[in-house]
């Protein structure tokens, strides 16, 4: 097999991978080859990927004949960040495939493909949450500045989805965070769901 | 060996040469005429015993400085009160003993951080190496090393060049760093590898990379 370097924004992103490529491929990542760059307190989001890590990262996997995947996030516009990802491929002269999240068209991140790949049993799980936006759009408090309340984030949605899904339990608790979720528990996950074809062909496609 | 070296307009040819025998020892060596080496260098292998010990603690000595030393031993042994040479052999006072311990009856990996130290204060080499630097040391000194390495490497000017494989060396050169903002920009890491399709490279590192590397536990080493 090919060396693949996966390179993703985040922790969340890079659990998310290393259960899919498990599902994809019947095989656990080798250690390492699922990374994000730059520390903790950066901001900036796609700028990350011009951090030296990264960039030593993705030549040296290069030069050992290996292949970088680049999978971050759409945002607010997927052929705008496309352009500005492959503008740093093109200034640090690094070699990689890329992938947009949600779907390599749409605006939008991680969560907004998690969204689509629940089970489909725990749908109204989602409607409620969806009820429970509209509600809070229509509130007003007199004495806040301004009176109308801000949505929570898809983040939020996720964590709540997963949190009603799960026990009390603190052990139960614990694995709604990000980096103790298991994407391959289909009781919660679909993993084969279709929305998941543009990135399932992605993978195979670059994987030998 | 032929080196040409050149400054500005002016380059200079220096030719010296290294035989070697068939057994794989050298039986003959001329330096150029005319060069003038102006680099003292110091090395230190990996070997447990490498060193320059007595040559490099004579010169602080010389110096006055010996409270630099005794300083960072006690960083490594709080019981560590003083160091002499005695006959050609190096000696510590340990508190609670009534006698000097010859260093060979002290532990291996205070012989190579003392060795190591000696090396970085020694203020006459102006560059000094060191091969396998984390061979023969406990994990909780690695920080401790780096420390004196890099503050004693300030204060005499030396260039110093490591060679490490281990993984725990280089966190421990990340963690110190993230204590010491000033030494930051003094440091280059560079993982050499044979690579498939490039041969033999090296990619640079600066604080910059190997913080975001230790934080997200890229591999620095080298990937085979």
């Amino acid at each position: 097999m090919e060396k693949f370097l996966i390179i993703v924004e985040g922790e969340a992103d890079k659990k998310f991978f290393e259960n899919y490529y498990h599902h994809l491929f019947h095989e656990k990542a080798p250690a390492g080859s699922i990374i994000h760059p730059g520390k903790d307190d950066d901001t900036g989001g796609y700028q990350k990927l011009r951090k030296e890590d990264a960039i030593n990262a993705m030549r040296q996997n290069t030069d050992v004949g290996g292949k970088n995947l680049v999978i971050f996030d759409a945002d607010e516009d997927c052929e705008a960040r496309r352009k500005e990802l492959l503008a740093i491929r093109d200034e640090f002269g690094v070699e990689f495939e890329l992938f947009l999240l949600p779907n390599n068209k749409d605006a939008g991140e991680l969560e907004d493909m998690l969204e689509q790949i629940i089970n489909p049993d725990n749908q109204p799980v989602m409607d409620c949450w969806a009820t429970y936006e509209g509600e809070l759009e229509k509130v007003r408090i007199p004495t806040k500045t301004p009176p109308t309340l801000t949505i929570p984030a898809k983040k939020t949605k996720i964590y709540a989805y997963l949190e009603t899904l799960l026990g009390k339990t603190r052990s139960q608790k614990k694995l709604i965070k990000d980096a103790n979720r298991n994407y391959e528990n289909t009781q919660h996950w679909n993993l084969d769901a279709e929305y998941l074809e543009p990135l399932r062909e992605y993978m195979r496609r670059h994987w030998k | 060996m032929l080196f040409d070296v050149t400054e500005g307009e002016k380059t200079d040819s220096f030719r010296s040469f290294l035989t070697f025998n068939q057994a794989g020892i050298i039986s003959n060596r001329k330096l150029a005429e005319g060069y003038v080496e102006k680099d003292f260098v110091g090395l230190i292998t990996a070997d447990l015993l490498a060193g320059n010990l007595v040559n490099d603690l004579s010169e602080l000595f010389k110096r006055k400085q010996k409270d630099l030393i005794v300083e960072r031993l006690a960083m490594f042994n709080k019981s560590i009160y003083t160091i002499d040479i005695l006959n050609n052999d190096v000696y510590i006072g340990f508190e609670g003993l009534n006698e000097l311990l010859p260093l060979g009856m002290t532990g291996d990996g205070l012989r190579r951080y003392l060795n190591i130290v000696a090396a970085s204060a020694n203020p006459m080499t102006n560059i000094i190496l060191i091969d396998e630097i984390d061979n023969g040391l406990h994990y909780s000194a690695y920080k401790k090393l780096w420390e004196a390495i890099f503050a004693l490497a300030t204060t005499t000017n030396k260039q110093v060049f490591v060679t490490t494989h281990s993984k725990e060396t280089l966190h421990c050169l990340n963690e110190m760093l993230g204590d010491h903002p000033e030494y930051q920009q003094e440091m280059r890491l560079y993982t050499i590898a044979k690579t498939l399709n490039n041969g033999h490279q090296a990619y640079k590192y600066t604080y910059e990379g190997l913080s975001g590397a230790c934080e997200n536990d890229v591999e620095l080493r080298g990937m085979a």
